[in-house]
């Protein structure tokens, strides 16, 4: 069980009229505190989480490609969004699930395309170092396709936050301007392709994405 | 106004130590309230970022979308990541509503640095609740060089401070110092506040595809064509309600038009259910359905019960199809998904 909510749903409860039937100075009732109050608001937080990327493209002029220079060596593709991370409890974002879709151009080749998560403003020098989590998906299909990766989560324990700020007042109701801070994630795809038959590297394309977040 | 402030994360709460027979402390009704305010200052995703792909030199696109707001109108934030595909910069001027910022993206996908523009709210009534339709503009110089647009997307700004009384699920904290005596009416308080933040959309928006009509999808087939060649878009609905169960409603607008009766759009989830929106057969850009309506399809909710949270191991993905009146032609240059309270 990933909820954290006891029940993993909302409880359709007693409405305040119900309620009301008390008055203030009446003893409160455990089961309405822990149900419909402590349970159902664990579920909204668990229910909050957003899809923050989704994309799909709509013909193969439509995609985004890549030939790499070299062959084997991973090369920055796409970067999705970035967007913002809800946080749990514990000051680290939900679990970003995904999925991509693509294909390669040479079906004797073997694209891999790298999912990797990281803060935002953080140097991309290399594909491999400095992640906050990453994924591998391969294909050597020139029919576009969703890819199976060995685990469709991209996980953040650094417990690192990279925060914006913004300074002007989030809501017309709010009386004053405050910052207001959101800790931002970006998702970016790497792709590298074998080159066994030594002709031109062959060119990854990548067809499709999607970055939700999950309580995990 | 009094205000209270919002954390950055989620504040802790379990219900573990509330029992029947057992007085809670009120220690975890603070925790409760404070996650109620929490709940009611965050922020929703209005478009999931998709890739718009090639900008040339000097030219204007707009894009047509639907949103789907928070109860509360927050400051809305768009976010474009792009690069410019030759030696010469990539520049790009954004326009949403009166706020317009231009940004100049560099040559390579490493070097460039997303841009991101605040579209704060203006008034009290701008968009409270209300499902939106709105215009977003990008417009490369006459100097610039062409640019690829690898994502752009929006989001609702959390918020820093709530201001209980005039904000929905939101609750004043002093009455929940520890110490203090809880009565039935400090419960009372917090359960109009989790009636109120599970009447606000929690998935907002889901997925979104829109182009600037000159680039839109036309057909001319009395019979549905897919819109979509490759691959089709993935949604998870929340688990809104016990009565629900596996699936729930999500809503769908287009934008679109149709020169004669019978321009139809479907969208058909994996899952099993789909429906129909009938264009507007004025010949017209305009969104279908009418001003606020949405039409529904149910897809897969959420599954908490496993890691990754798919039901039944699946994606439940939706298939978009477009179909003409007879003699007629039927174009589409925008498809927003996502999860609203409002009627349908």
């Amino acid at each position: 069980m990933t909820a954290t909510s006891e029940l993993g749903r909302y409880v359709q409860f007693v409405t305040s009229s119900t309620a009301r039937k008390h008055d203030e100075h009446s003893p409160l009732s455990a089961v309405v505190a822990r149900y419909s109050v402590v349970n159902n608001l664990l579920h909204l937080r668990d229910e909050c989480a957003q899809h923050r990327a989704n994309w799909v493209a709509r013909t193969t002029a439509h995609r985004i490609t890549k030939q790499p220079s070299a062959a084997d060596t991973f090369e920055y593709m796409a970067q999705i969004g970035p967007f913002p991370g809800t946080l749990k409890p514990e000051r680290v974002p939900y679990v970003f699930v995904f999925r991509l879709g693509g294909s390669i151009d040479d079906a004797a080749e073997t694209a891999t395309f790298r999912i990797v998560l990281s803060h935002i403003g953080r140097p991309l020098s290399s594909t491999a170092d400095g992640h906050l989590a990453q994924a591998d998906l391969t294909t050597s299909s020139t029919t576009d396709a969703i890819l199976t990766p060995s685990s469709d989560l991209l996980t953040d324990t650094s417990g690192d936050l990279a925060l914006l700020t913004m300074s002007t007042a989030t809501s017309s109701l709010d009386a004053a301007r405050v910052d207001s801070q959101h800790a931002m994630y970006r998702a970016d795809v790497w792709v590298k392709c074998t080159n066994a038959g030594g002709g031109a590297i062959p060119t990854a394309r990548l067809s499709g994405w999607l970055v939700r977040e999950y309580v995990g | 106004m009094a205000t209270e402030l919002v954390p950055l994360e989620a504040p802790s709460l379990s219900a573990i130590n509330i029992r029947s027979g057992v007085a809670p402390s009120s220690r975890e009704f603070l925790n409760a309230a404070n996650l109620a305010n929490w709940l009611a200052g965050r922020g929703g995703q209005l478009i999931p970022a998709f890739c718009y792909g090639t900008l040339a030199g000097n030219t204007t696109k707009t894009l047509n979308l639907h949103v789907l707001p928070r109860k509360q109108a927050l400051t809305r934030a768009w976010v474009i990541s792009a690069y410019a595909t030759s030696a010469t910069p990539f520049v790009l001027t954004v326009t949403r509503g009166s706020f317009s910022q231009a940004f100049t993206f560099a040559q390579t996908r490493v070097d460039s640095a997303p841009a991101i523009l605040y579209e704060p709210i203006t008034s009290p009534t701008d968009t409270v609740g209300t499902a939106t339709q709105l215009t977003l503009t990008l417009a490369s110089s006459a100097s610039s060089g062409a640019g690829f647009i690898d994502s752009i997307s929006c989001f609702e700004v959390p918020r820093a401070v709530v201001v209980p009384g005039l904000d929905d699920g939101t609750v004043v904290l002093d009455r929940y110092r520890p110490g203090a005596p809880i009565h039935q009416f400090s419960v009372e308080t917090l359960v109009d506040a989790v009636t109120d933040l599970a009447a606000i959309s929690r998935r907002n928006g889901m997925y979104c595809w829109a182009v600037d009509v000159a680039d839109c999808f036309s057909t001319t087939s009395t019979s549905y064509v897919p819109i979509f060649d490759l691959l089709k878009p993935a949604v998870l609905a929340a688990y809104t309600d016990a009565a629900n169960g596996a699936l729930d409603y999500i809503n769908c607008k287009v934008y679109a038009r149709s020169t004669v009766l019978g321009g139809t759009f479907r969208v058909t989830a994996a899952s099993g259910d789909s429906n129909t929106i009938n264009l507007t057969s004025s010949g017209a850009w305009v969104w279908n359905p009418g001003t606020i309506n949405t039409r529904t399809v149910s897809v897969d909710t959420e599954n908490l019960s496993v890691s990754d949270g798919r039901r039944s191991s699946r994606w439940d993905e939706l298939t978009f199809e477009l179909k003409a009146g007879t003699a007629g032609v039927a174009e589409i240059a925008t498809i927003c998904i996502g999860r609203h309270k409002q009627a349908t």
